[in-house]
């Protein structure tokens, strides 16, 4: 925070400048009057909303109402669910009576699209849409958080509660493995900006395009979805400021199931083995805590005529539940849009800003405390400890004093995030319109961490040991589009054109050194590292960057609101490609039918029929990996000295292209019981070819035993379901409710085989991963095969522990022995199924929210369980309480095993339900107020609990192993506990 | 108005839209931290880097794969299975009980390695010789690169065939095939001997620091040595006489000498020994990879040596093996004892073991009922107990005396040693030719005097017969050259030759009398003919099809 004086002086300028235009206008007075409806008179429960605020007032039984408006510029809202939403500048009136015209609501919502909006009921392709209101309650800290569970197809997970720590999304499954498995992310028009750099209080809607059909206007980078972030921008007419504010609980949620001092001395007592030190320590207890988080958002927005704007700062400041650990963060955000020339040019400028410090801990802690010995003490005045700064230790493999990791040593970072956009939009004519839109997004990070010289481990094997790395991405995106809506006798037509340029850098340094004399500088001194003097520091830099390139175009065509069409195609080029085969062509197309219009259905408002296919793509995840490249490989003694080796690190592959993925889409959007009941059904199926991979390549005629290919392919298809129903709309009280089910009918492997240079590359069959140390290094995880379906958990099948204590496995292929060759699938790491289930509650002044997550089918490789789940192991580590019930079931006799052996015993169902987070809040009738607009509180909790027969901590799925997609479905030992949290919050209105 | 105003804005926009024109529709990727082809091979010195590649590639040899299937194989080295370590789904305990498959890591790892070093020297070759056809590169200066990378290819297709016997022959990197298929070992054996015996001749027969760690001369007559004297299990038709001549011409014209302290050639600063033919010049900072240290010593090992790393507590040796050094035997050394540290320094680091500071280096996963006790003991010398219980799962954690030919310096890098690593040296070249000699005619009368040339310098007395019952059988019959293949293994333990020695003396399938006890289920010995050759493994036959399994393997 010291050196970015700039930053805070631009965001002070921002705040005065905001609360100079807001100070402009205060006019408060009171408006009353009557909503009605022509066939049914007085309407209650009607949402009366200041535009662009969240005050608001309802009507009462008689349908009367009362609201205090800030000026004359303030626009009423009316709203019910079954009306036709109506609009009304206050003016001079101080009663207003307000006729209602019956409209289904849901189908006139505004969806955004890629380059422009839609109306939801024009759509052919699959395209959610969350509204702030709808978002996830409580303890969000990132905006993917805001919502999880609520998108049919859109998986958001994060095992643990890191609150340092990302999660990741993905979006109908995996359909790439080689490229970005993420969905790409589109912020007020900038591509590819980072959810990082907006805070979850500043989001006003978020549009996730779902199919092919929809994602195809971002040609190259849509394979994996796309998410358009839409911000809160300030209204014409108002001036409000807003406040936020929450107090938040975190605590574990649940800790592994290991052995007390107690269970463990009565186990080791029955092994004869183990070392008995005389203490009863709890490690969680002493590695974690509750940890207090706070969150502050003010926001300042408004609008005359011709300028409008939306300011807000952002405050997040916590402790994570493991010790030492935490972040605090400030976010500013400036969106501001002037018009000029008669109305026909605006321009909008947005400005995001971050800097969020983090303290990331040591993630092998929540390891260790699970490992530890309760029977050891956490400290020990023994001279002998001297060495560890008096804390605890045992030289033995594998094995760390958690508390000793988490408070000797430090691991910090501080990242930057800014990004800069400005867009003008001139209407040509009445209906075209250009514009030109410029961004830069830069973001810094940096890094560093220190092992204490007495920290047992890699701290005192170095003598200490700091390491310092700053990273730098940034990208400047330039697009320009044209877009041209007319009506040709009774058909609107909309045309887009458009031109995109963006270029990517990203560069870095790092630094890395021990030996020091004191531990005084952490990692801020690297100078005094003696490693440097001996030549083994290690130091390192890179800069790579690239571009892309597209021309892009669609078509949209609404006939008489019945018949709906959309064509759209990008031509895109990347840098990344070989020199032949850069540009690639991604074409959509989509149709849909309003049934209920053309069969005159007359008890469906809307019953929508849509199907769409489209072609998206994906790029190589590095730049120059289409080149041959040299590298240092090693050294070479020559003339008495070291010279470094040369060698190819990379193949030339001047074909190498574009990843495709062909998406087919139907789905079915209805609407009836006048708009109580609506939803969409979909069927998806897609097919992803020329899939990237880095594939194993014969040397010769290779320079270099792997290339970058486009060979293979992966198909996905499933079904998903959005339905809301207002179930209840009785004078004081409603509820509505919302589920999202999916349901993954296929995620299959193809082939991974091709021929390259007249070379067949044939995958066949690969086992992956490795368990690891202790003693399972070559165990692999998961086995690949072509043909079958993504993430088989793979291992031997258990069968029980003998009468002696022999461990007893299966003999699959009845050959005699137990050996590799009987292992067999076990389980398979990716879900089958997921949904969310929202209910929403009014009863008079109070709301309550009530969100449960499900995901369904997926299996976890409890690798903590397969690890140490073995009696004799006592001698060295503590155990899962379970380890005491590896015995035989007639005998008694222990499991006699000193080996750790994975098998299906440790492969769990991990489907779970969850209540992902609860409100309850309290809106305080503010009609007598001058001062205060509206006043809510509110008190939330999140992951309040899960039902699962998993034993782990967090039953989440596990999408990738060490970046591997292939291997899913393993939850290992360093994951964070699960945490749940409990706030207490207020908006104020002012 | 509003027609100029339009033509205002519209000529805004098409400045802006200009201001990215030039690169509007550029590709073409920008490099900053990389090199090509393109931006590289500019200087003597970059041609030199690239040459430097060949070599890089010996630093797999002293540990690792090739360590693990030329000793771990065989009566000289063991990793057992401690508890929950070293199990790795059987892989330690297969490799010791000749049970190996197809899909064990190893067997690619010994490929990986001889056609990694086949590739790299092929490719440099070709590159070479690109070099010259387009001027950039001396051809006097190419000629020698050439003969040297033909040397070094040789070496890399001397430990193929020895490991997988049959495999591809690919001797061009420019019309080479994608999938060669397999050749017969004694066709590869062949053609390699033959490009040796054409490329050595060329080789500088400088030994000093310009050719210190390079193939020169010496080490290449030392390759074909060792090509000759295994050539009647290669290729059934014996080349001892040809091997004495190489071997007469290394000992009579190289200039080598036996060091006078056997230790000087193993220790971290070894550098050019007089004994030193060929040597992979191992670096804590510039060629790393000997990481033999780690992988034997035992956990607290770390406070003997300060070192700076945890050691794996893996690799050691077996008792018949040690045993089978007299106690006099310089190459043994001391054990330590309850009363303090060993005393000598040997191949073997046995005994009770002493922190720097004097204290006793402590094994605190020693309980009450540990028969291992808390003291850490190396092969429990001195208690009683035998020196390794087991095979697995339960062999001890102390158990097993381990690797300490090559000096661990306080302080080290138990990963990356600084040590050179001889991979010819003078004493061994003074054995091949005794037995060379032997096996042309055991009562050559030179035998004798070679092996005890070597024996006077490890402090023991004259052998008066090289016949004698083995050390991994000392109660069985007295086998013709017995005590010569005892010896050869005494001076030459742990540096890569046992499993070759074996197969020679044909007792590579008496692997049930050194194997350990072996308790997991699943374990069985595997014996049989098929055995003196690995399979090929699994992800290269899927690779490609023109390759054909080794006999008796699936």
């Amino acid at each position: 925070m010291r050196n970015s004086a700039w930053w805070k002086s631009g965001f002070l300028s921002l705040i005065l400048f905001g609360f100079a235009i807001s100070l402009t206008y205060a006019q408060e007075r009171t408006v009353t009057g009557t909503v009605s409806s022509a066939e049914e008179g007085p309407i209650p429960g009607v949402n009366i909303v200041i535009q662009g605020t969240t005050q608001g007032a309802v009507t009462d039984v008689d349908g009367n109402y009362s609201i205090t408006v800030p000026g004359p510029d303030a626009i009423l809202v009316f709203s019910s669910i079954g009306y036709a939403t109506q609009s009304i500048t206050v003016g001079s009136q101080t009663t207003i009576n307000v006729t209602l015209a019956e409209e289904l609501t849901s189908l006139e919502e505004i969806v955004v699209i890629g380059y422009g909006t839609q109306k939801k009921k024009e759509l052919t392709s699959a395209i959610s849409n969350v509204k702030s209101e709808e978002f996830n309650k409580g303890s969000v800290n990132n905006a993917a958080q805001l919502v999880q569970g609520k998108v049919a197809g859109l998986s958001i997970n994060r095992p643990g509660g890191n609150p340092n720590q990302g999660f990741t999304m993905r979006l109908r499954g995996l359909s790439t493995i080689g490229a970005n498995t993420q969905p790409l992310v589109v912020i007020d028009g900038v591509v590819g900006g980072s959810l990082d750099n907006v805070d979850p209080n500043d989001i006003e809607s978020m549009d996730v395009l779902k199919d092919g059909s929809a994602a195809a206007i971002y040609g190259t980078r849509g394979s994996s979805g796309v998410i358009i972030v839409t911000t809160k921008k300030g209204r014409r007419g108002t001036a409000q400021i807003d406040y936020n504010g929450m107090v938040t609980v975190e605590s574990v949620g649940k800790y592994p199931n290991v052995m007390n001092a107690e269970q463990w001395r009565a186990l080791s007592a029955e092994t004869g083995t183990g070392n008995d030190f005389g203490y009863s320590t709890d490690w969680f207890k002493e590695t974690t805590r509750n940890a207090i988080q706070q969150t502050h958002n003010l926001s300042m927005s408004g609008g005359t005529n011709k300028t409008t704007y939306m300011a807000s700062i952002n405050v997040r400041d916590g402790d994570g539940v493991a010790l030492n650990t935490g972040y605090n963060q400030l976010n500013g955000r400036l969106n501001l849009s002037q018009k000029a020339l008669n109305d026909r040019l605006t321009v909008d400028l947005n400005i995001g800003a971050t800097q969020r410090e983090s303290q990331y801990g040591f993630d092998e802690a929540f390891r260790y405390a699970s490992s530890y010995n309760p029977t050891a003490p956490v400290r020990s005045d023994d001279p002998a400890y001297d060495q560890y700064d008096g804390y605890f230790q045992q030289v033995l493999f594998d094995y760390y004093n958690p508390v000793a990791i988490l408070e000797q040593n430090v691991n910090n970072g501080k990242d930057q995030r800014v990004n800069v956009a400005i867009k003008g939009t001139f209407e040509i004519i009445d209906g075209l319109k250009v514009d030109a839109f410029y961004s830069v997004q830069n973001q810094n990070f940096a890094r560093g961490s220190y092992r204490d010289k007495n920290s047992y481990g890699t701290g005192s094997d170095r003598n200490g040991l700091a390491r310092r790395s700053y990273d730098e991405n940034s990208f400047q995106l330039f697009e320009s589009t044209i877009n041209y809506i007319t009506d040709i006798s009774g058909a609107n037509l909309t045309i887009l054109g458009g031109y995109s340029y963006q270029d990517f850098n990203y560069e870095g340094f790092s630094a890395e050194g021990g030996d020091f004399i004191t531990d005084a500088f952490t990692y801020n001194n690297l100078h005094a590292a003696g490693d440097f003097n001996a030549g083994i520091g290690n130091v390192n830099s890179y800069r790579n960057t690239n571009r892309l390139i597209a021309f892009f175009g669609r078509v949209n065509l609404n006939v008489t609101d019945s018949w709906f069409l959309m064509a759209s195609a990008r031509y895109e080029g990347s840098s990344r490609f070989g020199a032949g085969n850069k540009w690639g062509l991604f074409p959509a197309v989509g149709a849909g039918v309003d049934l209920a219009n053309i069969l005159d259905i007359a008890s469906m408002d809307n019953l929508k029929l849509r199907v769409s296919y489209g072609i998206t793509g994906n790029q190589p995840p590095d730049s120059y990996t289409s080149l041959l490249r040299l590298g240092p490989q090693g050294n070479f003694f020559y003339n008495g000295g070291f010279i470094p080796g040369y060698q190819p690190v990379s193949n030339a592959n001047e074909d190498l292209g574009w990843e495709k993925k062909g998406e087919f889409d139907v789905g079915l959007d209805f609407s009836m019981l006048d708009g109580k009941l609506y939803g969409s059904f979909d069927y998806y199926t897609r097919t992803t070819t020329d899939l990237l991979f880095q594939y194993n390549v014969p040397v010769p005629p290779n320079l270099y035993n792997t290339a970058w290919l486009n060979l293979g392919k992966i198909q996905n298809s499933g079904l998903e379901l959005t339905l809301t129903w207002n179930a209840v709309q009785a004078g004081d009280f409603s509820w509505s409710t919302t589920i999202t089910p999916t349901y993954y009918l296929k995620n299959e492997l193809v082939s991974l085989s091709g021929t390259y240079k007249g070379t067949e590359l044939s995958y066949g069959t690969r086992d992956l991963g490795g368990m690891g140390a202790p003693g399972m290094s070559d165990v692999p995880l998961v086995r690949a095969v072509e043909g079958q379906p993504i993430g088989q958990l793979w291992a031997h099948t258990f069968v029980e522990v003998g009468p002696t204590g022999d461990l007893i496995l299966q003999d699959t292929n009845e050959d005699g022995t137990i050996d590799d060759l009987d292992r067999v699938v076990v389980g398979n790491g990716l879900p089958n199924a997921e949904f969310g289930w929202s209910n929403t509650f009014r009863y008079k002044n109070f709301d309550m929210n009530v969100f449960f997550r499900s995901v369904l089918g997926h299996d976890l490789n409890n690798t903590y369980r397969a690890f140490y789940e073995v009696p004799q192991v006592i001698t060295s580590y503590n155990l899962p309480v379970t380890a005491a019930d590896m015995r035989n079931k007639d005998t008694g006799v222990l499991l006699n095993s000193t080996s750790d052996v994975l098998s299906s015993w440790h492969i769990e169902n991990a489907s779970f339900l969850a209540l992902d987070n609860m409100s309850i809040g309290y809106n305080f009738d503010m009609s007598g107020s001058n001062a205060f607009r509206n006043i809510r509180v509110f008190v939330a909790g999140n992951n309040l609990f899960y039902i699962t027969k998993y034993k782990g901590v967090d039953p989440s799925p596990r999408y990738d192993d060490g970046g591997n997609v292939l291997i899913p479905g393993i939850d290992r030992r360093n994951t964070w506990f699960r945490t749940r949290s409990v706030s207490l919050g207020v908006n104020l209105g002012f | 108005m509003r027609k100029s105003l339009n033509l205002v804005i519209a000529m805004l926009l098409v400045i802006l839209v200009a201001a990215f024109n030039q690169s509007c529709t550029n590709l073409d990727e920008e490099l900053y931290g990389e090199v090509t082809p393109d931006n590289f091979f500019n200087s003597e010195e970059e041609i030199l880097a690239a040459l430097g590649a060949a070599y890089t590639q010996f630093g797999g040899f002293a540990s690792g794969t090739s360590l693990n299937l030329q000793t771990i194989t065989t009566d000289e080295m063991v990793v057992p299975t401690r508890g929950s370590d070293w199990d790795d789904g059987g892989d330690w305990r297969r490799l010791h009980l000749h049970a190996w498959t197809r899909e064990d890591g190893n067997m690619n790892g010994g490929w990986n390695f001889g056609f990694g070093g086949v590739n790299t020297a092929n490719r440099l070759i070709y590159q070479f010789e690109v070099l010259v056809d387009d001027g950039t590169m001396d051809a006097a200066v190419a000629a020698a690169f050439i003969a040297e990378l033909r040397t070094i290819r040789g070496f890399f297709y001397w430990q193929l065939i020895d490991m997988y016997g049959n495999v591809p022959l690919v001797t061009d990197f420019a019309t080479a095939e994608a999938q060669p298929a397999t050749v017969p070992r004694a066709d590869v054996y062949a053609w390699v001997v033959n490009d040796l015996e054409e490329a050595v001749p060329l080789l500088t027969k400088t030994v000093d620091g310009t050719t210190y760690g390079r193939m020169n001369y010496w080490a290449g007559q030392t390759l074909l040595a060792k090509l000759y004297l295994n050539a009647e299990v290669y290729t059934g038709t014996p080349q001892y006489a040809k091997c004495a001549a190489a071997c007469t011409d290394i000992i009579d014209n190289g200039g080598f000498s036996l060091t006078g302290n056997y230790f000087d050639n193993f220790s971290a600063s070894n550098t050019g020994t007089s004994e030193m033919i060929f040597a992979i010049p191992y670096d804590q900072v510039y060629y790393t990879g000997f990481s033999l240290a780690v992988e034997s010593l035992h956990y607290s090992s770390q406070y003997t040596y300060n070192l700076t790393a945890q050691p794996w507590n893996g690799y050691c040796s077996l008792e018949e093996f040690y045993n089978s050094y007299e106690d006099t035997d310089i190459r043994k050394g001391d054990a330590g004892t309850v009363d303090g540290p060993a005393i000598k320094r040997g191949n073997f680091i046995a005994g009770y073991q002493y922190n720097v500071d004097g204290s006793p280096t402590m094994d605190d996963g020693a309980d009450a009922n540990d028969p291992d006790g808390p003291h850490l003991n190396f092969g429990n010398i001195g208690t009683g107990e035998p020196q390794i219980n087991e095979l697995g799962p339960q062999a001890w954690r102390q158990s097993g005396v381990r690797i300490g030919k090559w000096e661990i310096e306080l302080g080290a890098h138990p990963d990356n040693m600084n040590n050179d690593y001889a991979v010819f040296r003078l004493a061994d070249v003074i054995l091949m030719k005794a037995e060379a000699l032997w096996r042309q005619n055991p009562a050559d009368a030179g035998v004798l005097p070679l092996v005890n040339m070597v024996r006077a310098r490890a402090g023991v007395a004259d052998l008066t017969t090289v016949d004698g019952p083995v050390s991994f059988d000392m109660a069985g019959p007295v086998i013709p050259g017995g005590e010569l293949y005892n010896e050869i293994g005494r001076e030459m333990a742990f540096e890569n030759g046992k499993r070759q020695e074996l197969i020679r003396w044909g007792l590579y399938n008496d692997v049930a009398l050194w194997a350990l006890p072996y308790n997991n289920p699943g374990d069985v010995i595997v014996d049989g003919e098929h055995t003196t050759l690995f399979p090929v493994h699994r992800d290269k036959l899927d690779a490609n099809p023109n390759l054909e399994q080794n006999p008796g393997y699936h």
